[in-house]
């Protein structure tokens, strides 16, 4: 792989990682408003 | 160690879990001094953050932030890997993670899982210390949130404790002690703990070769304690300097399924309830000790191809260290699954079927004590189900410990039950359809259908322990085991969060003549039976065409 796309790949991965803290964030207040 | 010892440890292990219990409830609940010098120094340090007492809402999101710090920065090290110092020695191991790869070892570490997709040995040592802090934050940020959800079971309050000074209580008072007790004790044992690199020997046929080395013992300790499991070497605690004798397999078990099985009593100090404790942990326990004899009879008979070929009677012996005997590779296969630790001391996709298969069910089940705070989440989750469905089917009231348990309770705790199921099945169907599924499977029938599943299942249980037989190391596996984990953790965890958020509003009904008594044997049976009809059943075809089909097969005189 060519080190642009690893940087990308990097990029996709952090991006990934938030991504899913953050809906597990928003899941949260969403069982609780139930 | 025999049968004899299996039922020595378990004794040992209820001996130690009341006052391990209690002594977990003093901790996080402040009354413990002993080491208040170094609690208020982190305390400080934190400031005015671990004062304030937070709502479920503002505990769980600390605690999500404080997750994703964890994760990111993981990631991070390990991308980094290769500019790091502490290099294990001479340079003929370091292999940098690439993107995916470094996504699963980051996830699987934040959320206690420690499935491992590389060979500690292409670590720094720095990398691997990097990990070990990991695998005692982890541990102790799973106890944290069970601790919540019994706070909001037993009294009505606004505000459920403060993220940071239960996270700092449960390291400072729990982890942190016992580990390093465990360290010295493990050090005592042969393991060795040097940052002093490999040692290179000559051979008696003239060879030049590498031991690696490097600080295990104190790796190790945590390694079990916290329900970890991520070796420091690549076999893990079949390696001789992980698990070099029958004592420190002994005492890794007992390390590693401990503080869980407090964990149950210390539910009982907070509702003030021991009977409640007992009723939950014998019938747990029950779980537990069918699925050791399970283990322990399947690896004594052995596989009766090989009887039948070459006239002997024995034990089944492939993929298993001599020095941990029968009983100690029995009771180490049920424990590290069904304390969730995925330490493996034997090869498990050698074990015979119903032996590889038991695990799986542990962990499909994740019931059986679990690990740290998670497995007692899953526990009282069942327990409100049972409730539930008792309650429907006497019809009396559904309460818990005074709390009635009503539509968004139930709502709640289906989801929080249904989530696991739904991401061990699906990704498993994914991958055995498409070629990026199967194309690293390395076991045709029943058996590869077993790896795949076992894997998934790992993942999603927070487990971590490898059936192996399945190359994981691809972007595909990394990527969705890591998915699988993350969601495994959290997502159920956010579910019984918003519970507990309501659950603690609720004020305390008496117990009246429409109570039904949750702290009863026939409450026991009931939710025996509602574990294994919901938990078991659900997984019951996908264990009907891997473990149980091959052991029909095998029985059967057929080799596949």
């Amino acid at each position: 792989m060519k080190g642009g796309a690893k940087a990308l790949t990097d990029v996709w991965m952090i991006l990934i990682t938030i991504t899913v803290f953050a809906v597990l964030d928003l899941a949260a207040s969403w069982f609780g408003s139930w | 160690m025999g049968v004899l010892g299996i039922l020595i440890y378990l004794v040992v292990l209820f001996a130690l879990a009341v006052p391990m219990g209690r002594y977990i409830y003093n901790a996080l609940e402040g009354r413990l001094h002993w080491l208040g010098p170094l609690e208020g120094w982190i305390l400080r340090i934190i400031g005015p953050a671990a004062k304030r007492e937070q709502t479920w809402r503002q505990y769980w999101r600390s605690f999500i932030l404080f997750n994703l710090l964890c994760m990111l920065i993981t990631y991070a090290v390990l991308r980094l890997d290769t500019y790091l110092p502490l290099s294990q020695g001479v340079g003929l191991h370091l292999v940098p993670q690439g993107p995916h790869l470094a996504f699963n070892t980051a996830a699987s570490f934040t959320t206690n899982t420690n499935w491992q997709n590389y060979s500690g040995e292409t670590l720094t040592y720095l990398a691997q210390e990097f990990l070990m802090v990991l695998q005692f934050v982890s541990p102790a940020l799973g106890l944290v949130i069970a601790i919540v959800f019994f706070r909001a079971l037993v009294g009505r309050r606004d505000t459920l404790g403060n993220f940071y000074a239960d996270l700092v209580r449960a390291l400072v008072y729990i982890f942190l002690p016992v580990a390093a007790a465990a360290a010295v004790l493990l050090l005592a044992l042969g393991l060795p703990d040097t940052f002093a690199g490999p040692a290179i020997v000559h051979t008696l046929q003239g060879a030049v070769q590498q031991i690696d080395r490097g600080p295990v013992a104190a790796f190790e300790a945590i390694k079990q304690l916290g329900t970890n499991g991520g070796g420091f070497f690549n076999a893990n605690s079949a390696h001789p300097f992980e698990n070099p004798n029958p004592v420190s397999n002994i005492l890794a078990i007992l390390l590693m399924s401990f503080l869980s099985t407090a964990l149950v009593f210390t539910f009982g100090f907070y509702a003030k309830n021991r009977r409640q404790a007992v009723v939950l942990a014998g019938v747990t326990a029950a779980l537990y000790m069918a699925g050791i004899a399970i283990v322990y009879l399947a690896l004594v008979n052995g596989n009766p191809l090989i009887h039948q070929a070459l006239g002997l009677s024995a034990k089944s012996m492939e993929g298993r260290e001599v020095r941990n005997g029968t009983a100690g590779t029995a009771l180490f296969v049920s424990a590290t699954t069904a304390y969730t630790t995925g330490a493996v001391n034997a090869w498990h996709d050698s074990l015979p079927p119903l032996a590889g298969g038991l695990p799986l069910l542990f962990m499909m089940l994740n019931t059986v004590f679990g690990g740290k705070g998670a497995g007692m989440l899953n526990i009282l989750m069942f327990a409100i189900i049972t409730v539930f469905v008792a309650g429907l089917m006497v019809g009396r009231t559904p309460e818990f410990l005074g709390k009635k348990i009503e539509r968004k309770e139930i709502t709640l705790a289906t989801v929080a039950m249904l989530v696991h199921p739904i991401i061990i099945l699906a990704p498993t169907a994914f991958a055995l359809v498409h070629r990026v599924g199967t194309s690293s499977i390395l076991n045709s029938g029943f058996h590869g259908l077993t790896e795949v599943i076992y894997a998934f299942t790992s993942g999603a249980a927070n487990n971590g322990s490898a059936f192996a037989g399945l190359g994981t190391n691809t972007p595909f596996y990394n990527v969705s085991i890591g998915l699988v984990m993350l969601v495994g953790r959290y997502l159920s965890m956010a579910a019984m969060m918003a519970m507990a958020g309501s659950l603690a509003a609720k004020r305390i009904v008496p117990a009246s003549a429409g109570t039904l008594a949750t702290d009863s044997w026939s409450f026991a049976w009931v939710y025996l039976f509602v574990t294994l009809i919901v938990g078991a059943l659900t997984f019951f075809p996908a264990l009907a065409l891997g473990p149980i089909a091959e052991h029909l097969v095998m029985m059967g005189g057929a080799v596949k």
